[in-house]
C-alpha cells in the first residue's frame, strides 16, 4: 500500500528532522533543506509533507518553546518516531546495497568518458 | 521600530476561523516568526501582502477545522458532483422543473419590476451635490375652523434667517408663472409672442448657489437680476443655432439678458423649470414663493426649528395675530420633499400608499412563487430519501446533505431570474407607461439593482431550500435501506402552504375587484357640475388685453355650438388650489374672522359649469365690473356657519369691504371626489383673468376648436393659442388610483397563474403516484367524473379553507384603505363570491389536464406492472 515507502521528499525531511534535534519546527526545517538543496522548496510544502508523516506514523511531535517574535505562539517540535527510524534505516540499507554493487568504473564523470577514444 | 508591525489582524482571523485547532498555534507562529523575518527585507506593506499570502494558500482540506458546521470541507470539492446530480435530477422531472422555475420565474419578474419602480421614486431631488443640506420651508396655517399646509410661504423667511443664523449658508425664493416670451423690444401690447412657456420661474438671484446644477455655457455668477439662464432645450427653441449667451428674451412685460445654458433638468425632480430668470424682489410677481434654505456644511439643520420658529413669530405670526390664526414654518429636507404629505400649492408627489402596496404585492408574489418551489421539491423528497441513504452509508455528513439540495435549489434559483429578468424587461415598456416614467432597462443591470437582486435570490434559494435539505439530511440510511421509507410526515406542511398560496391569492383578487369598483364610483359619479367638455384657454396675463378677452368672450358666445362662457382669475377652476383669504363671518350668531376657500368668476361662471342655484341669483354684470360687492356661497358654506337666511347675511374681507351674499349654490366638487365639499365663497371679478372656460357642445367638438381657435386669432393679436379641457383635468386627479388599480391587476394575474402552476406541478406529482389507485377504481367501474373528484378533492377541499381565510383578511385590508376616501364602495358579497368562483374554475381546470390523461389510461397497462 501506497505510504509503507518513503518518497525522495519526505525521506528528505525525514533526514532533516533527525539532523536538527531540538529546532525541528516545520519553519527551521524549511530554511535547512532549501540551504542545503538549493532548491526553493515552500514553506507549505513541508508542513503539508509533515503532517502526512505524522499521520504516517514516522514523526512524533510535542509543543517547544515560545518566542516573541512568534507572537507568543508555542513551536511544534518533530522528532523521528521507531517507525520513522526504521523507514529512514531501511531505505538507507537498500540505497547501501546498491551503493555496493555499482563498479567503480561506472562512477567516472561524462566529461571523462567522452575524452577517452571511441574503441570499435 | 519592526517589532511594532503586526501581522494583519483580519488574516489572522481568517486563519483562526478556519484552521484546525490542532494546528493552528504552531502555524500561526511560524506565520508570525516568518513575517518578523521578512520585515528585514521587505516594506511592511509587502510583507503583510505575503502573510495574507501565506494564510490564503494554506486553506487546504488537511489544514480545515473537521468540526465546524458539520460541514466537511469534502463537500467543496464535491460541488461538481452535487451539480452533476442535481441537473439530472432536475431533468428527469421536467415537468416538475418547468413549473417551479416559470412560477419563480413570474415571482421574481413581478418582484423586479417592483423593485425598479421604488428605485426609481427614492432618486427624486437627490442628485445635486448638496442637495442633503437644502430644506424647504413651508407654512401652516390654523384656527378654529381649518387647517391648512402651504408648500409656500413668505418670500422674507430667506433673508431673515440668513441674517441673524450663522448656520445658513445662503437661500432662495422662486414663483412659477406662465408667461408669454416675445422676441423683440417693442412694447409688450405691439410685439410678436414667441411662445408661451407654463415652466418658467422667477428666482432671486441665489437660486444656482443653492441648487448647484452645472453650467454648459456662462456661470451662476453672472446670474443678476433682469438676466435668464436657458436649459439646452429651450435655448434651442428659441435661438436655434446661435449663440445665445448675450442675447436678450423679452418675457411678459421685462427683457431678460441670457447669461448662462444648463444641461435640461434629470427626470427624478419635482421642480422642473426650462428657465429661470433672476429679478431682484420676487414679491413682485407673488407675495407667496417657494423657499429653500442652504446650510452650511457641517451644521446641524434638524436643530433649526426653534429659530425658525422664531422668525415666524416675528414676522408671519404679527399678521396672523389679526385674525386669530396660528402659524408656523416648517423645514422639509429636499430628499423628502418627494414623499411628503401633499400640501396646498405643492409639487407632485410620489404615491407613499402605492409605493407600499406595491412593495407588498411583490413580496406576496415571491412567497406564492417560493412556496411553490418548496411544495415540489418537498412533494419529491420521497424519491429522494433512498439516494440519501446511500450517500450517507457511504460517509456523507448531514452538512453535506443540506448543502446539496441548498446547490439544487439554488440552480433552480438562479435560472428563474434569468427568466425573470427576460420577463420583467419585456413588460416594463408596459409599466413604464402605466405609471408614467421613464426607467431604462439597463437599469436592471445597475449595480444596485442587481445586488439586491442577486441578495434576494440566495435568501430565497436558502429559504425554499432549506427545509426539504433539513428533512433529508434527518433521513437515517438504515431505514432507508432497509426499505422502510417514511412518505408522509411533511403533508401538513404541504397543504398549510396550499393554503397560505390561495389565501394571498384570493386576497389579493377580492382586492382588485373592490378597488376597481372604488376607482369606478370616483371617476362616474356626478361632480355635480356639467358633463359637456368645457374648454380651459390660457388668457394673458396682463391688463393691456383686458378688452380684448371680454369681446373675445362675447364673440364665442354667438357661435351656435358654444353654450356658455366664463373669465376666471387666479386657480378659480375645478380641481385648483383655491386661494385663500381671512373674512369676518357671523358664524351661529357671533362674529368672528376666519379664513376660508375663495375664487374670482365673472357672471357667465355659473351657466357654464352649470351649477345649481338654492338661493338667490347669479351676478350681474355691474357686479363683475367691480360697481357692487357682492358674493354667492355654497352650501357647505352656509351648513358651516348655520345660517338660517343666507341671503341676508353679509360677509367682510378682512381689508373691510363687505359683500352681500346674492345667492347660494349647491354644492360641488371642486377638488377631487377623495376630499368631502369644502365652503367656498365665490366673488365677482374679471380685471385679473387667469383662464377663458368655454362650454362646448360635445358633437362634432374638434370642428368647434378650430372656429374657436380662428376667432382668437383674429381677436387676440396672435398670442398663443394654449388650452385643456376641463374633464381632463378632473381625470387627472385620480391617476394615482387608474395607476394603481392597473398595477394591481397587472400584479394579480402574475400571483393566480404563479399559484396554479404550483397546483399544476403537485397534481402532476399526485396523479402519477396515484396511477395504481386510479387503475383499480377504473377496473371497480368508476366513471370520469367520480376520477376527478377523487383526485381533487383534497385541492379544492384545501382552496376551499383558503378562501374562508381571505375573506376577513381581504375586508379588512381593503376596508383600511377605503378610509382615505370621503365615498366608499361597499364591500359586497358578490365580489367574494365572483373571487371564490373564478379561483375555483381556474384551479380545476388546471388539475383537469392530469386526471383527464390519468383517467384516460388504459387499467391494464397500469395494474399488469404486478
Amino acid at each position: 500500500m501506497k505510504g509503507t515507502n518513503l518518497g525522495e521528499f519526505e525521506e528528505l525531511v525525514l533526514l532533516a528532522v533527525a539532523a536538527m534535534q531540538d529546532e525541528a519546527y516545520s519553519l527551521a526545517i524549511t530554511e535547512e533543506i532549501n540551504r542545503i538543496t538549493k532548491r526553493n522548496i515552500t514553506f507549505g510544502v513541508v508542513h503539508s509533507a509533515l503532517d502526512r508523516m505524522e499521520k504516517k506514523g514516522y514523526v512524533d511531535s510535542e509543543m517547544g518553546g515560545a518566542t516573541k517574535e512568534r507572537g507568543g505562539r508555542r513551536k511544534r517540535i518533530f522528532k523521528v518516531s521507531a517507525a520513522g527510524k526504521n523507514a529512514l534505516i531501511k531505505s538507507k540499507d537498500q540505497r547501501d546495497e546498491l551503493w555496493g554493487m555499482i563498479p567503480n568504473f561506472v562512477l567516472i564523470s561524462n566529461e571523462q568518458r567522452n575524452s577517452t577514444p571511441k574503441a570499435r | 521600530m519592526s517589532k511594532e508591525i503586526q501581522p494583519p489582524k483580519l488574516a489572522d482571523r481568517f486563519l483562526e476561523w478556519y484552521c484546525d485547532p490542532a494546528l493552528l498555534e504552531d502555524l500561526q507562529g511560524d506565520f508570525h516568526e516568518r513575517f518578523t523575518q521578512r520585515l528585514r527585507y521587505y516594506s511592511p506593506f509587502k510583507a503583510k501582502r505575503l502573510y495574507w499570502w501565506d494564510v490564503i494558500r494554506f486553506f487546504k482540506p488537511y489544514t480545515i477545522n473537521k468540526n465546524k458546521n458539520g460541514l466537511h470541507p469534502s463537500a467543496i470539492f464535491m460541488f461538481g458532483n452535487y451539480l452533476k446530480t442535481s441537473y439530472r435530477g432536475l431533468m428527469k422531472e421536467k415537468v416538475n422543473t418547468l413549473v417551479s422555475i416559470l412560477g419563480l420565474g413570474l415571482g421574481l419578474s413581478a418582484f423586479i419590476l417592483i423593485s425598479l419602480y421604488v428605485n426609481d421614486e427614492l432618486k427624486y431631488d437627490r442628485y445635486l451635490s448638496n442637495s442633503e443640506r437644502i430644506y424647504r420651508i413651508t407654512t401652516s396655517y390654523t384656527s378654529e375652523t381649518s387647517k391648512e399646509h402651504a408648500a409656500w410661504g413668505e418670500p422674507s423667511v430667506g433673508p431673515m434667517c440668513k441674517e441673524r443664523y450663522a448656520e445658513i449658508e445662503n437661500y432662495t425664493s422662486l414663483v412659477n408663472e406662465p408667461v408669454t416670451v416675445r422676441n423683440d423690444n417693442r412694447p409688450f401690447a405691439n410685439s410678436i409672442p414667441l411662445g408661451r412657456e407654463e415652466k418658467f420661474f422667477y428666482s432671486d438671484t441665489n437660486y444656482f448657489s443653492v441648487f448647484d446644477y452645472q453650467f454648459i455655457k456662462g456661470s451662476k455668477k453672472s446670474f443678476k437680476a433682469n438676466t435668464i439662464v436657458l436649459t439646452e432645450s429651450v435655448a434651442r427653441k428659441y435661438f436655434e443655432d446661435e449663440d445665445p449667451l448675450g442675447k436678450s428674451l423679452g418675457i411678459e412685460k421685462r427683457e431678460f439678458l441670457v447669461v448662462g445654458i444648463i444641461e435640461d433638468l434629470p427626470l427624478h425632480t419635482d421642480l422642473k423649470f426650462d428657465a429661470m430668470m433672476a429679478i431682484s424682489n420676487v414679491s413682485e410677481i407673488s407675495g407667496w414663493t417657494f423657499n429653500f434654505l442652504l446650510f452650511k456644511k457641517g451644521s446641524k439643520p434638524e436643530s433649526f426649528q426653534p429659530k425658525l420658529d422664531r422668525v415666524f413669530q416675528e414676522s408671519v405670526q404679527l399678521e396672523f395675530d389679526d385674525y386669530s390664526t396660528e402659524g408656523r414654518y416648517h423645514m422639509e429636507k429636499l430628499s423628502d420633499v418627494h414623499f411628503g404629505t401633499p400640501k396646498v400649492f405643492d409639487t407632485p408627489k410620489s404615491s407613499k400608499t402605492n409605493l407600499y402596496l406595491f412593495s407588498s404585492v411583490a413580496l406576496l408574489i415571491l412567497i406564492i412563487a417560493g412556496i411553490n418551489h418548496l411544495n415540489l421539491s418537498l412533494a419529491t423528497t420521497a424519491r429522494k430519501q433512498s439516494e440519501v441513504g446511500i450517500r450517507k452509508a457511504i460517509g456523507a455528513k448531514n452538512g453535506e446533505i443540506r448543502f446539496q439540495f441548498l446547490t439544487k435549489s439554488l440552480i433552480i434559483c438562479i435560472l428563474s431570474l434569468v427568466i425573470g429578468v427576460l420577463i420583467a424587461l419585456y413588460f416594463l415598456p408596459y409599466l413604464n407607461i402605466i405609471t408614467s416614467k421613464q426607467v431604462d432597462w439597463t437599469e436592471v443591470f445597475s449595480f444596485k439593482i442587481s445586488l439586491y437582486l442577486i441578495g434576494s435570490i440566495i435568501l430565497l434559494a436558502i429559504a425554499a431550500g432549506s427545509y426539504p435539505a433539513f428533512y433529508l439530511a434527518a433521513v437515517k440510511p438504515v431505514e432507508v435501506l432497509k426499505g422502510r421509507l417514511k412518505l408522509g410526515g411533511k403533508t401538513l406542511v404541504m397543504k398549510s402552504l396550499i393554503v397560505l398560496q390561495f389565501t394571498i391569492s384570493l386576497t389579493l383578487i377580492i382586492s382588485s375587484i373592490l378597488i376597481s369598483r372604488q376607482l369606478q364610483l370616483l371617476q362616474n359619479k356626478n361632480h355635480g357640475m356639467t358633463q359637456d367638455p368645457v374648454m380651459l384657454i390660457d388668457v394673458p396675463r396682463n391688463k393691456s388685453f383686458y378688452s380684448a378677452v371680454n369681446k373675445y368672450k362675447y364673440d364665442l358666445l354667438q357661435l351656435p355650438f358654444v353654450n356658455a362662457t366664463s373669465v376666471v382669475g387666479f386657480n378659480s377652476w375645478p380641481t385648483q388650489d383655491m386661494d385663500i383669504d381671512v373674512y369676518e363671518v357671523k358664524q351661529n350668531g357671533e362674529w368672528s374672522l376666519k379664513p376660508f376657500n375663495n375664487i374670482e368668476v365673472d357672471e357667465g361662471y355659473f351657466e357654464t359649469l352649470d351649477l345649481t342655484f338654492i338661493a338667490g341669483r347669479i351676478f350681474t354684470q355691474e357686479e363683475t365690473r367691480g360697481a357692487y360687492q357682492a358674493v354667492i356661497v355654497n352650501k357647505a358654506f352656509v351648513d358651516n356657519m348655520q345660517w338660517v337666511d343666507p341671503l341676508n347675511e353679509v360677509v367682510v374681507h378682512e381689508n373691510g369691504v363687505d359683500s352681500r351674499v346674492v345667492g347660494v349654490i349647491d354644492n360641488f366638487h371642486y377638488k377631487s371626489m377623495k376630499t368631502d365639499f369644502e365652503p367656498i365663497l365665490i366673488f365677482p371679478e374679471n380685471r385679473f383673468p387667469e383662464k377663458l372656460l368655454v362650454r362646448i357642445e360635445a358633437e362634432n367638438w374638434m370642428d368647434h376648436i378650430e372656429q374657436i381657435e380662428l376667432d382668437w386669432k383674429t381677436n387676440m393679436k396672435g398670442q398663443p393659442f394654449e388650452f385643456q379641457f376641463l374633464n381632463d383635468q378632473i381625470q387627472a386627479q385620480y391617476a394615482d388610483e387608474v395607476a394603481m388599480r392597473k398595477v394591481f391587476n397587472f400584479f394579480v394575474v402574475i400571483a393566480i397563474s404563479v399559484a396554479c402552476l404550483g397546483l399544476f406541478g403537485l397534481v402532476s406529482l399526485s396523479s402519477a403516484n396515484r396511477l395504481k389507485e386510479i387503475g383499480i377504481r377504473k377496473v371497480m367501474g368508476a366513471k370520469s367524473s367520480q376520477l376527478w373528484f377523487a383526485l381533487t378533492r383534497d385541492y379544492l377541499t384545501l382552496i376551499f379553507i383558503a378562501f374562508v381565510v381571505s375573506i376577513p383578511v381581504a375586508a379588512i385590508g381593503i376596508s383600511s384603505w377605503l378610509e382615505n376616501f370621503i365615498y366608499k364602495t361597499s364591500i359586497s358579497v358578490d365580489a367574494f363570491l365572483i373571487s371564490g368562483l373564478v379561483t375555483l374554475i381556474v384551479a380545476a381546470i388546471t388539475m383537469s389536464f392530469h386526471v383527464i390523461r390519468a383517467s384516460n389510461i388504459n387499467p391494464t397497462t397500469i395494474l399488469n406492472h404486478e
